[in-house]
């Protein structure tokens, strides 16, 4: 798997992947997703590890990114050398929509999702 | 010399006029990726100084950007201009956004807002569910995903118009988007 950081910007999030994890930190309303996802995409593809970690710490998400984010997991699960996906979703506390949007997206990949609250 | 006095009796009627709205900001022109991100750092900013509650805030910024990303996809592509107007009137923030549409948008853009325009939130977030569930980024655009959050957001409290614009093929479309 080929390292991957990508540094954020007002519009999208930094991210950065190791052997085992990808973090995803800030706002995600790039203006062009696909654009933006496709580096992410490719890696998630690539991946080798059995375990792996996906931690989103998302201040805001845009609906067409969304659709990108749901695909990212979708790759994970089709990965085939990947055996387990464990998911951290942290967002701020009052944010009841970020903390749905998790849900959702916690019930479509079938993923376990550990919802945390920041202050 | 007519046209600078037309002008004067413009500004004055437009200061007027957001003076009595309570005008928290009003954009109308060109309108690009960049600049949508001036305006919500002004809203940003607007939210700060006026001691806007979190949970509106965040209403507020969800539509605005939902908003303003339907505004570059729809707008027809001799028409890149666009209006961005938040207003307070007693206890209700009204964003308006407006942008010139042809027939195929136009028409597109209300069938879209028609099937959502008598849901319930409840059943807003099911269909926000089910399209998600459904549709692939391939086809985000017809997914509506953006306008349902919009409808979220305002608990439906929205009014949206067509007007035709003098000598123009095109026409206006204008979202008011509540949220109290």
């Amino acid at each position: 798997m080929r390292d991957l950081v990508i540094e954020s910007t007002q519009s999208t999030p930094k991210v950065v992947f190791t052997d085992d994890s990808i973090k995803i930190e800030g706002e995600l309303r790039p203006e062009f997703p696909y654009d933006f996802f496709e580096p992410i995409h490719q890696t998630c593809s690539s991946i080798e590890s059995e375990r792996y970690h996906v931690i989103c710490v998302l201040e805001f998400i845009s609906s067409s990114s969304l659709l990108q984010l749901k695909k990212m997991l979708k790759i994970l699960a089709d990965n085939k050398k990947i055996k387990q996906v464990n998911v951290t979703w942290n967002c701020l506390k009052e944010d009841d929509e970020m903390q749905e949007i998790g849900e959702y997206l916690s019930e479509l990949s079938g993923f376990p999702f550990k919802h945390g609250l920041i202050d | 010399m007519i046209e600078i006095v037309n002008r004067k009796r413009l500004i004055q009627s437009l200061y007027e006029k957001m003076d009595d709205n309570e005008m928290i900001f009003n954009y109308f022109g060109v309108l690009t990726f960049d600049i949508t991100q001036f305006l919500l750092d002004n809203l940003k900013v607007s939210v700060k100084e006026m001691g806007i509650n979190q949970k509106y805030a965040r209403k507020l910024y969800s539509s605005m950007v939902e908003g303003m990303e339907n505004i570059l996809k729809y707008s027809t592509s001799n028409a890149q201009g666009g209006i961005v107007m938040l207003t307070k009137n007693d206890d209700v923030y009204c964003l308006t956004l407006g942008n010139v549409v042809d027939s195929k948008q136009e028409h597109l853009l209300l069938q879209n807002l028609d099937d959502i325009k008598d849901e319930s939130v409840e059943q807003l977030k099911l269909l926000y569910k089910e399209r998600l569930s459904s549709t692939d980024e391939s086809n985000a655009l017809s997914a509506q995903l953006g306008l349902i959050q919009i409808a979220i957001n305002c608990e439906n409290n929205m009014k949206y118009d067509i007007v035709p614009l003098a000598n123009r093929e095109e026409r206006l479309f204008i979202f008011d988007i509540f949220i109290k």
